[in-house]
């Protein structure tokens, strides 16, 4: 895929969308890329990269200021009530409500949507199973921590069976092994063919779901492609993280807040270490990450404004 | 038509649903609100007993009604702001089918099963005052949809222009007393100066009051005043059913 240009039609297809706040806040700058059938796209970015807004357009909560997005061929913009139809979305920092067990609040969801009581009952079971709350089925949510509200939210959104699925950042504040848990039924929705656009600021996650990621800075794509890609993308293997300002000879440096990172291969980076140790330098050896394409195309780390 | 019948119903189904979670289950959880709301027309209700005559604890229940209607519907700013701006539970119904009508009639509804029990039991008070005749009845039940329509409709509108939750709090409690204590509500528009009675009809729960206290007996109102009380009961529900559609944030620009 190109940055920049649609060169695929996919279920969800963003074209040159562009978002200016009434605060004259530019938060989107021609974001295009399209996901197809029955994969699973991270969106990656620090916060305030636009992730949001870009979510927001896309399941209707937001109109862009240019461009448009479709889903399943229906425009985001001029047809909204058909995207409706087959769309669901975990909203940043949505909390289910507080007074509501998980199970009513996932039946209620599914009543909402069109479901009839039968179907509802049965798939909230099933979903709130799938995310390993039924300990907590009819525990009134406010008992429950963060964590397992924001795991209520991911089995309500899943349990509608939407054809499209939006989550923005489900897993923020999650401890890890709840971020697994959701990890896992992410994976078990994405085999029953659904298709999923998923924000993060988490490398991690991006690496271990989704088949391609799209890296957004500054409102703009920097890189589309799969994991694959990223990897040829970052080039080596392993870095050379050092503690301080330091260039060697016949290594690249890429200087970062007082820090020097050399991108190495297997066999070079023993060489490198020795000869930052020598020059009385502390330096680690690391695997490169999706974290080193942020690096590479932004200059800056993620955490840094997450 | 058989489609758009479908989507009627599921439309209705999508706003009783709205009504059982933020009504029936949020009252079961905490039935204290009912005290909450019952609370203030209940203490006045016992000053006018007190200090005052059958005539005057007739106002009492005319005015506990209006109020309890018109704090619970005005409640709802509070609901949809929380909903909108905290747990974003808005954000999670416009990616649905529902249509944010019937997320209004929802809400709405909800408040109303909040009010249900307080009107219920003002009610039973006014029928052992023996002031349900079947004219006061009718009427009653019609000022107090309209006053429990408008004032939920005017919450959700206000609703929509708070950006942060902790300025709509206050906001709900002085509008509640505003609404309910300033108009002709618990006093007769009579009071006021021949030819400006429909002054009190500027409020809708002042009109609403004025129909019901005009009925029963006590107020003879002049044929303007009355005129402007039903045109202000209807005409108030009637503007902010249309501003809280246009003004609410479903897609925002």
């Amino acid at each position: 895929m190109v940055v920049g240009l649609v060169v695929a039609v996919g279920v969800i297809v963003s074209r040159d969308v562009w978002k200016r706040y009434g605060s004259g806040v530019l938060a989107l700058r021609g974001v295009s890329f399209s996901v197809e059938r029955g994969r699973l796209v991270a969106l990656l970015g620090r916060n305030g990269a636009g992730k949001t807004t870009w979510v927001r357009i896309a399941s209707t909560q937001l109109l862009p200021t240019r461009g448009t997005v479709e889903v399943l061929g229906f425009d985001v913009v001029s047809d909204p009530w058909s995207v409706r139809e087959v769309i669901a979305m975990v909203p940043q920092e949505g909390f289910p409500m507080d007074l509501l067990t998980p199970f009513e609040f996932v039946f209620s969801y599914l009543l909402i949507r069109g479901y009839s009581r039968s179907e509802a009952k049965k798939l909230a079971r099933e979903f709130l199973s799938l995310l390993e709350l039924e300990p907590y089925m009819n525990t009134t949510i406010g008992e429950l921590s963060g964590g397992l509200k924001r795991r209520v939210m991911v089995a309500t959104v899943l349990a509608s069976n939407a054809e499209v699925l939006f989550l923005d950042e489900p897993t923020t504040g999650l401890d890890p092994i709840a971020r697994r848990g959701v990890w896992r039924a992410l994976k078990e929705a994405k085999r029953a063919g659904g298709t999923m656009l998923l924000t993060t600021h988490y490398m991690d996650e991006a690496e271990s779901l989704a088949d391609e990621v799209v890296l957004v800075h500054d409102g703009k794509v920097m890189f589309v492609g799969s994991i694959n890609d990223a990897r040829k993308a970052i080039g080596s293997k392993f870095k050379v993280e050092v503690y301080g300002d330091l260039d060697i000879d016949g290594y690249d440096a890429l200087k970062l807040r007082g820090m020097t990172i050399f991108y190495v291969d297997e066999g070079e980076a023993e060489e490198v270490l020795r000869r930052v140790v020598q020059r009385g330098f502390d330096a680690t050896v690391k695997a490169t990450s999706l974290e080193d394409l942020f690096i590479k195309v932004t200059g800056e780390r993620i955490e840094e404004g997450s | 038509m058989r489609e758009l019948r479908k989507g009627l119903s599921r439309q209705v189904i999508a706003a009783l649903t709205i009504a059982w979670v933020n009504g029936v289950l949020a009252l079961r959880r905490v039935p204290l609100w009912i005290i909450s709301y019952l609370l203030m027309p209940l203490t006045l209700l016992f000053f006018f007993i007190i200090y005052g005559n059958p005539t005057i604890m007739k106002y009492a229940l005319i005015g506990g009604t209006i109020m309890i209607a018109v704090s619970n519907g005005i409640s709802i700013l509070g609901d949809a702001a929380f909903y909108r701006i905290y747990v974003k539970y808005q954000d999670l119904l416009v990616a649905t089918p529902i249509r944010p009508t019937s997320y209004i009639i929802g809400l709405s509804l909800s408040m109303l099963v909040f009010s249900a029990p307080g009107l219920a039991l003002f009610v039973i008070l006014m029928w052992l005052a023996g002031m349900l005749t079947p004219l006061f009845s009718a009427t009653l039940a019609a000022c107090l949809i309209l006053t429990w329509a408008f004032s939920s409709f005017m919450g959700f509108t206000i609703s929509t222009f708070f950006k942060q939750l902790r300025h709509v709090w206050p906001l709900v409690t002085i509008l509640s007393l505003v609404l309910s204590v300033l108009p002709p509500i618990y006093y007769p528009a009579t009071i006021l100066p021949r030819g400006l009675q429909w002054i009190g009809a500027l409020a809708p729960t002042g009109a609403a009051a004025m129909i019901l206290h005009h009925v029963a007996g006590l107020a003879n109102l002049e044929s303007t005043a009355l005129i402007a009380s039903i045109a202000s009961a209807i005409g108030y529900t009637v503007a902010f059913m249309l501003l809280s559609l246009s003004k609410m944030r479903w897609r925002e620009k």
